[in-house]
């Protein structure tokens, strides 16, 4: 009988079940963040004053957008990381 | 398990009861054809109902499990979307920011500093130095 009762035991263990819940990698911040990020203007040879001026201008500004890109990543990672960590 | 879809839940309580009425028939009356076979077949039953009960309990247990994690899954997955609208609107406005401020200031130079063009000459060592900073 006590056999029996260890039996019914083991039994009752039955099988698991494996369920696939799968999260889809999350998609990336937009399509202008991941655009690579362009080379800096060059003077001409014979460049003057305003061209000087013009072609720091536009790097400066090439800069500031590349960060913006950046940026958007970082944040990007903090949040969905935070997203991630919710659901495990 | 996949079969487990096609066993009703009265099944492995029917068998278990079936098992033990059987083997308690058989104990208290005695004289039947096959006595010791008919005992193992009821145990065995008994047995089996014990089995799939057990295994529906856990399939349930999983399935219960697997749809909590999938509705956390799908809120996260909705949430993800939601921050990337954040971040990709936040990008559209600070570019278009810098993109005005930048054409501004080439503005700037256009009027104001282009007076001083023939009052500075730029050494070709100057524009050197700046296109090596420039190259990537």
């Amino acid at each position: 009988m006590k056999y029996l009762l260890v039996l019914l035991t083991v039994m009752l263990v039955g099988c698991s079940t494996p369920v696939a819940v799968k999260m889809p990698f999350p998609e990336p911040p937009g399509k202008l963040s991941s655009e690579p990020c362009p080379d800096l203007q060059k003077l001409e040879k014979d460049a003057k004053l305003s061209d000087v001026g013009k072609t720091v201008a536009v790097n400066y500004n090439t800069y500031y957008t590349c960060a913006i890109k950046l940026d958007s990543w970082i944040e990007w990672y903090a949040k969905q990381k935070i997203i991630y960590e919710g659901v495990k | 398990m996949f079969l487990l879809k096609f066993v009703p839940a009265w099944f492995p309580a029917v068998l278990v009861l079936a098992g033990i009425l059987g083997y308690l028939l058989l104990e208290t009356k005695p004289g039947f054809l096959y006595q010791k076979l008919m005992k193992m077949v009821a145990l065995t039953t008994t047995a089996l109902g014990f089995f799939i009960f057990g295994m529906v309990y856990v399939d349930h247990h999983w399935r219960r499990e697997a749809e909590t994690l999938l509705a956390t899954a799908t809120a996260a997955e909705a949430s993800a979307k939601v921050v990337n609208t954040e971040i990709k609107e936040k990008v559209i406005v600070k570019r278009e920011y810098y993109k005005t401020r930048g054409r501004d200031i080439v503005e700037y130079v256009d009027r104001e500093v282009v007076k001083y063009d023939n009052r500075c000459e730029i050494p070709n060592e100057f524009v050197e130095a700046h296109n090596k900073a420039a190259t990537r």
